[in-house]
């Protein structure tokens, strides 16, 4: 071991290179290159010990990089590794570590591009079963609110009504769902699209018909319930769509705004 | 109490989403834990089950906040985003202690989820120092560096790792988390003397001390030890506490099981365990005890 206050240092805390061994950065850059790239990438000489030892070692490091990656995949997306089978899962999970998803993200995160990745590999019904469950997991960790609840509207006159001003709970989802998607989680209602809320702990799903996520989709910025009934009234029947907003409120979907 | 933690003088676990119920029972049979560890990075959200159970714990035990992400070690400084959720937490629960660990896992844009080694060289050291520096300053606040377990030493270190963490806290004001498990496993795997290893820490920079199981590997003429944290602490490891604690007096110490975790009466089991070694230590320094137990 060198000698610490020796000729081979830059001197004491001065942050540079030791003779010998890169700087930091560079080490570091190294390493990463030959966690992603494998066992023809390790600078043998910066470490102590031969090859094999070395090798020893650094697959170690590289086998809890990749175990990890994959069972937070496997964590995250239950429904869709059901829906694929597992060898088929396992083979999608590697490839898209291996394409480097998720890499600039910690383990919470890195699922968040998963649906879109399976998407683009043409696998369609399992980028719903992935964002169904993404969307779940966003649901779960969504922060707190107090839902507005259907029993809020008594007392309420018209006026007060018309203009009561409504947003989305912050832990509201609509995802599309197919039959597939739907039997899975167990919904009896057929419905193409699905709710998902958090009124309280648990995290609730709900079916979402095409006026329920018409209402959702514009409340993605704040509302006052005469500019909803204004608007939905363009695309819906008038009879759908108050129960369409009394079923987001029941659902736990709506905030006051 | 040390000057780095408000941690009891006790044992604690590392807290599991299984163990939850359990450790909030207050009936005659319940067996509870000095204080309980969490990994700050399960728990960044903005809402939810976890930070729900979390705060009602808070509410009864002392916590220590042992992150896994800050990521000190890296060339660029610690993580952001990572040290912006860890204070957001910490000003939510309070906890007794926050720590984080001599490693780096993020490089550029890329992030790594491991405890990734750092060369002990006066670079290192200065980089370091300051990252700790930041986190203290973010957190108005002493902190713990802890102990790597090491399956790699760089042939270009310039000190050996008691000496780094050593100067590490003179230079940052930090003070240490000492992972006895990871003693064993660094030794092992770097042949290096365990025993050596634990007598050049010097006690009083030791704010928490962790105890966890480890794999080994057989490689024919070699034995690789692996931190798993996924079974009983080992008999060496038992031996090393003792001989550590004997010669430190009592510290705050953690019973870590992360993998393939047991049943609660198991890990309660090692917490036992450790109480009394603790507690026999204590024997000889009746007045600390009686004040922390």
């Amino acid at each position: 071991m060198p000698d610490t206050n020796g000729s081979d240092t830059n001197g004491p805390d001065t942050g540079g290179p030791v003779t010998g061994g890169p700087d930091l950065a560079t080490m570091q850059g190294g390493f990463a290159k030959a966690i992603r790239n494998g066992p023809d990438h390790v600078a043998f000489d910066e470490f102590d010990g031969d090859e094999n030892r070395v090798m020893m070692g650094f697959a170690v490091y590289a086998n809890t990089i990749s175990h990890g990656r994959l069972v937070a995949l496997e964590d995250t997306f239950p429904y869709t590794l059901a829906h694929l089978g597992e060898e088929a899962f396992n083979q999608v999970s590697r490839d898209f570590v291996e394409a480097g998803g998720g890499s600039d993200a910690p383990l919470a995160e890195l699922g968040a591009q998963f649906p879109q990745w399976l998407a683009q590999q043409g696998q369609i019904e399992a980028a719903l079963f992935a964002q169904f469950e993404w969307s779940w997991l966003e649901s779960y960790r969504a922060g707190e609110a107090e839902p507005f609840k259907r029993e809020s509207l008594a007392g309420l006159d018209e006026a007060g009504l018309l203009g009561m001003s409504l947003a989305r709970h912050p832990a509201a989802r609509v995802v599309i769902a197919t039959p597939a998607v739907i039997a899975a989680i167990g919904l009896t209602e057929a419905s193409e699209q699905i709710l998902i809320t958090r009124p309280e702990a648990d995290v609730l799903i709900h079916p979402a018909p095409v006026e329920v996520a018409g209402a959702f989709e514009l409340l993605k910025s704040p509302q006052t319930v005469e500019q909803l009934l204004q608007t939905l009234s363009v695309q819906f029947d008038a009879d759908d769509i108050l129960p369409a907003i009394l079923h987001l409120m029941d659902a736990g979907a709506l905030v006051r705004a | 109490m040390s000057e780095f933690t408000t941690l009891p003088l006790s044992v604690g676990i590392g807290l599991k989403p299984q163990h939850y119920s359990e450790v909030l029972r207050e009936d005659g049979d319940a067996r509870r834990p000095g204080w309980v560890e969490v990994h700050p990075q399960n728990y960044f959200a903005d809402g939810g089950p976890p930070l729900r159970w979390l705060t009602a714990i808070s509410e009864q035990y002392a916590i220590s906040m042992h992150s896994t992400g800050l990521s000190l070690g890296s060339a660029s400084g610690p993580v952001e985003s990572e040290l912006n959720s860890f204070a957001k937490l910490a000003a939510r629960i309070t906890p007794a202690a926050v720590s984080d660990h001599l490693s780096w896992s993020m490089t550029g844009k890329e992030n790594f989820p491991d405890l990734l080694p750092l060369p002990y060289t006066l670079e290192t050291l200065d980089i370091f120092a300051r990252s700790v520096e930041i986190v203290q300053e973010r957190l108005g606040r002493p902190m713990l560096v802890e102990n790597p377990s090491r399956y790699l030493a760089f042939s270009y270190d310039q000190m050996d790792e008691a000496e780094f963490l050593e100067r590490l806290c003179a230079k940052a004001g930090c003070g240490l988390i000492f992972d006895i498990n990871n003693v064993v496993v660094s030794a092992n795997n770097c042949g290096l003397d365990p025993v050596a290893m634990v007598d050049a820490v010097d006690p009083a920079l030791v704010g928490e001390v962790h105890l966890a199981g480890h794999a080994s590997e057989d490689h024919g003429d070699f034995t690789l030890h692996i931190d798993d944290h996924g079974s009983e602490v080992d008999d060496e490891t038992w031996s090393l506490y003792a001989h550590f604690i004997r010669s430190a007096g009592p510290k705050p110490t953690l019973i870590e099981w992360d993998t393939d975790i047991p049943d609660y009466d198991v890990l309660m089991d090692e917490h036992d365990k450790a109480l009394a070694i603790l507690d026999d230590v204590s024997a000889q320094d009746r007045p600390k005890v009686t004040e922390n137990a």
